[in-house]
């Protein structure tokens, strides 16, 4: 699935450590999801859009 | 990166570490009751031979529920991949076993002895869920 994950985190200065650590994932989770190979939970995907207060719409797309 | 960060990564190492030197120290005391169990029963089908015997399960039973233990506590993306992984292992076990099962029936190999299963099973886990978690990254 294609997401907008990569963008949104350096638009916030964030290194994929620093934003595995907001979300209390593997840095590898965050590797795996930028480059569209895993896709999250959904538990995981609505924390990711608070995270960047959005939606999950905005950052997953079909 | 940050202090915080850092030592949030520098946790999740630590736990890393723990979990191989475990397996380590998990897979010599399989080897050291599978030596007791040979070095000291007698084939008199005594208690004591029945207890040896069993021996290496009681190891092979506390190291799987380690590991189930550890699967359950890692976050979603480790957890897939190491389910997965175990999937894998489980039908690469059984098909090789299979094999040399028919080869051994039927080429004359040696029988593949069955206290080996367990180990071989988690190796193949170990190799699978390296491979798996290369595939994703």
């Amino acid at each position: 699935m294609k997401n907008r994950m990569k963008e949104l985190r350096t638009e916030r200065g964030w290194s994929q450590a620093k934003l595995a650590e907001l979300l209390g994932v593997s840095r590898q989770n965050i590797i795996a999801i930028e480059k569209e190979k895993y896709d999250p939970s959904l538990s995981l995907a609505l924390k990711i859009a608070r995270l960047f207060e959005t939606s999950v719409e905005a950052i997953f797309l079909e | 990166m940050g202090r915080e960060t850092q030592s949030f990564e520098a946790g999740r190492r630590r736990q890393s570490a723990i979990y191989w030197l475990t397996e380590c120290v998990m897979a010599l005391l399989f080897l050291g009751a599978l030596m007791a169990s040979q070095t000291w029963s007698t084939g008199e089908q005594s208690l004591s031979d029945v207890a040896l015997a069993l021996l290496p399960v009681l190891v092979i039973t506390v190291w799987g529920g380690l590991a189930a233990r550890r699967v359950l506590t890692l976050e979603e993306f480790e957890r897939r991949v190491a389910i997965n992984a175990l999937a894998i292992s489980l039908l690469v076990t059984v098909w090789l076993v299979t094999v040399w099962s028919l080869l051994a029936q039927f080429a004359g190999i040696p029988p593949f002895a069955s206290i080996f299963i367990a180990p071989l099973a988690a190796a193949i886990w170990q190799l699978s869920w390296f491979v798996l978690r290369a595939r994703y990254l």
